[in-house]
């Protein structure tokens, strides 16, 4: 579904922020990235998406080159940002049908989907008053619904459980894992390590722009707790 | 109390993010700056000199005051919400153990900073001029460098009174917004009209030298009846009342400090209602009718666009204008009309210019010279949505095209009634702001892609300090000169023919620009 080979970024002054990551993720696969801050995770994520351009490597989506051609790789795929800085002077529901339009979503399955979403995440009452006046966590929800919306077969998301109320967090586990079931993948990256631990099928540690760990979550820890894998392979390099 | 205020005016001067490395962008526009700021003061001694060589240098002082406040008055006024209210780090600045009284200071500070400094450039090429005419002395050079200081800040004062007047009003409505941009919208056209209202009350004598000095009686006595601290200046600079400038000191400082006083019982809840937004929580899901991408990229721009007063009155200045030309136009006689233009222009030229002038004003309603700007910090959204960045552009010049348009025709047809065009000349009237209409959207998109400006934290750095929208408001005014220059040099050539030409011209332009800008990655 994603094939990230030979990729690398490098800002102006010449740092690398990410070297020669390769990494894949299958259908219904739920892969954690982790790292410590500024590892190279937002960087990563962003060039997936096609809101950063890089220049080396190659990242592949549903078998198709997001330079060769975005349009259609971002058809296929959702992108929530760690802090989704939405459009404030719409309403949940104008963004929304915003978000439809572009994906081109029919309108009777639309509102089928935003009404379900909007009850599951407890937000459709909200829907029509203006995003300015959303909380923090309201902005999160209407983000992921955004994405929901038009089922994507690849969702990534940067820190999607930072605002979440548990229970709204719970729900994007079970909606995590339903869209697995149904064959998409999800890629993002967390620093909550327990969550990542239980959720994940599959995860990756970045460390200074380089991947150091990349796997099957069972084969990786063994008996060992992702915090600990973690604090050992950033302190002293597997 | 004064080192905390200057400590909050001088993280607001470094957060404006005046870059320290310079290349060759920063290079251009400081020249652009420097350029337009010595216009300011060629056209300020000028005017001071003009004035002494025709004997009025009595007038010089009253306009010393009036010019540089009545700007001041103006840009104050839109300024107000961003900067004195609902500007971004207010809770931040608020939660700190600061009197609210010095954040307003600091904040108030900050625009009579600014003003301050166009101010010197216009009085002290001034003083230059009217010293050379008028007696001086020590003391009257040190009145006019006193009063560089103080001529801001009864206007900066008095403006973000009326600016906070009206924020006070629209915070108790629902659509904030939309009333504020309303009230704004009504006070701007008012201040126009005024403008274009005190020419009438030139009277009709003409030039002669033996009527030079009833004129300036006339004029010195209605400018200093309209705003008397004009009229203690004066007097304090030449000499004939020296507590009359003292007067005009004190009201100065006393009218800032009326104002903290004032702003600071109320600046609480004025920032909360400005700052929180009322929620019904009903929303229940209703009928959706799907649109084309380039359509809801459009819808967007359309509520991004009402949705903010600074953008709304900023960007929609050239068609209200064009509105009111056209309207205005009936309310003028032919013979008021030709003293007004001081010269005589025959009159199948005069309506071969008007296409122009109404094309210029279209023009100067860009909002795709900061559009992708003001995407901000919403930029991801776009980037990361499968739409085509011809898509993204065409929306958001099908917006701009919206509003210039339906203006652009309608005021076309006023005129076009009012100065009873007909013919080729009335084709002319109806293509050319159309043709201007594109061209002038086209290039802001192109100046847009030139000179973006993504990291704002205040609409007004992008709405009126960027340099897309200062090259996107001369623009109209750039092309139209060598076309109306064509007009005067072919003299009795049809000037119907020749606008069609003009029009033809410009969507050429339109055409080039696009052809670039499609392949631009934004």
């Amino acid at each position: 579904m994603l094939r990230i080979e030979h990729f690398s970024k490098r800002y102006k002054g010449g740092k690398k922020a990410v070297d020669d990551l390769n990494l894949f993720v299958e259908a219904g696969d739920i892969y954690g990235f982790i790292g410590h801050n500024g590892a190279g995770k937002s960087t990563t994520i962003k060039s997936v998406a096609g809101v950063l351009e890089f220049e080396e490597g190659t990242i592949t989506i549903d078998g198709i080159d997001i330079k060769e051609n975005p349009v259609a790789c971002k058809k296929c795929m959702a992108y929530i940002p760690d802090n989704p800085d939405l459009y404030e002077h719409l309403t949940g529901i104008q963004y929304l049908n915003f978000i439809g339009d572009i994906f081109e979503v029919e309108a009777s399955v639309r509102k089928e989907r935003i009404q379900r979403y909007g009850d599951q995440f407890a937000l459709t009452g909200a829907l029509g008053d203006p995003v300015a006046s959303y909380s923090h966590g309201m902005k999160q929800k209407l983000a992921i619904i955004s994405a929901l919306i038009h089922e994507p077969k690849l969702m990534i998301l940067d820190e999607p459980f930072v605002g979440l109320d548990p229970k709204a967090t719970l729900l994007l586990k079970n909606t995590m894992h339903e869209m697995c079931r149904r064959g998409a993948a999800i890629f993002f990256s967390t620093h909550v390590l327990d969550v990542a631990e239980k959720l994940c099928n599959k995860v990756a540690i970045i460390k200074d722009g380089k991947l150091v760990v990349s796997g099957e979550m069972e084969s990786i820890l063994k008996d060992a707790s992702l915090e600990h894998l973690f604090m050992e392979v950033t302190e002293h390099e597997k | 109390m004064r080192s905390k205020c200057l400590l909050l005016v001088k993280i607001q001067i470094q957060n404006l993010g005046l870059k320290k490395k310079w290349g060759v962008k920063q290079i251009f526009l400081a020249a652009i700056y420097v350029i337009l700021l010595a216009m300011l003061a060629s056209y300020s001694f000028g005017l001071a000199f003009g004035l002494g060589f025709l004997g009025m240098e009595e007038l010089v002082p009253g306009c010393a005051v009036i010019l540089p406040g009545i700007v001041t008055f103006f840009f104050s006024m839109l300024k107000t919400n961003g900067i004195l209210f609902a500007y971004k780090d207010y809770e931040m600045l608020m939660s700190l153990p600061v009197p609210t009284r010095t954040v307003i200071a600091s904040r108030f500070l900050l625009m009579y900073l600014f003003h301050l400094g166009m101010t010197a450039f216009v009085l002290v090429p001034m003083g230059i001029g009217y010293f050379l005419w008028a007696e001086s002395s020590v003391m009257a050079v040190l009145i006019w460098i006193t009063g560089i200081f103080l001529i801001p800040l009864i206007p900066t004062a008095a403006a973000t009174l009326v600016g906070a007047g009206i924020i006070f009003i629209s915070a108790r409505f629902r659509r904030a917004n939309a009333v504020s941009t309303v009230l704004t919208v009504l006070l701007t056209m008012s201040v126009l009209i005024a403008s274009f209202g005190s020419t009438a009350v030139i009277p009709e004598e003409g030039f002669t030298p033996e009527q030079i000095g009833m004129i300036g009686k006339a004029l010195r006595d209605s400018i200093y009846q309209m705003y008397p601290p004009a009229n203690w200046f004066f007097r304090g600079v030449t000499g004939a009342g020296l507590m009359d400038f003292f007067l005009f000191a004190a009201l100065s400082v006393g009218v800032y400090l009326i104002f903290v006083v004032l702003v600071s019982k109320n600046y609480k809840k004025m920032n909360t209602a400005l700052m929180t937004h009322r929620t019904k929580g009903n929303y229940q899901v209703e009928k959706i009718t799907a649109k084309h991408p380039v359509t809801a990229i459009c819808q967007k721009e359309i509520r991004r666009f009402f949705g903010s007063t600074i953008y709304c009155v900023n960007m929609g200045i050239g068609v209200l204008m064009s509105l009111m030309l056209a309207v205005a136009s009936f309310f003028v006689s032919d013979a008021d009309l030709k003293r007004m233009l001081g010269v005589q222009i025959p009159e199948q030229m005069l309506k071969g210019i008007l296409p122009l002038i109404l094309g210029a004003l279209i023009m100067m309603t860009c909002t795709t010279s900061v559009s992708l700007s003001l995407e901000g910090k919403n930029l991801w959204i776009l980037k990361s949505l499968p739409i085509t960045k011809e898509e993204i552009y065409k929306g958001k010049m099908l917006f701009n095209l919206l509003l210039q348009i339906p203006t652009a025709l309608i005021s076309s047809a006023l005129l076009a009634v009012r100065f009873r065009v007909t013919g080729m000349t009335l084709i002319t009237l109806f293509v050319y702001p159309v043709a201007a209409a594109f061209a002038g959207t086209v290039w802001g998109l192109f100046i847009n892609l030139k000179l973006p400006v993504y990291n704002w934290t205040n609409e007004t750095t992008v709405v009126k300090q960027s340099a897309a929208s200062f090259f996107a408001l001369i623009f109209g005014i750039i092309v139209s000169i060598p076309f109306m220059g064509l007009i005067f040099f072919v003299g009795d050539v049809s000037v119907g023919v020749l606008g069609v030409a003009e029009a033809g011209v410009l969507l050429l332009i339109a055409a080039g620009l696009w052809s670039y800008c499609r392949r631009v990655e934004f």
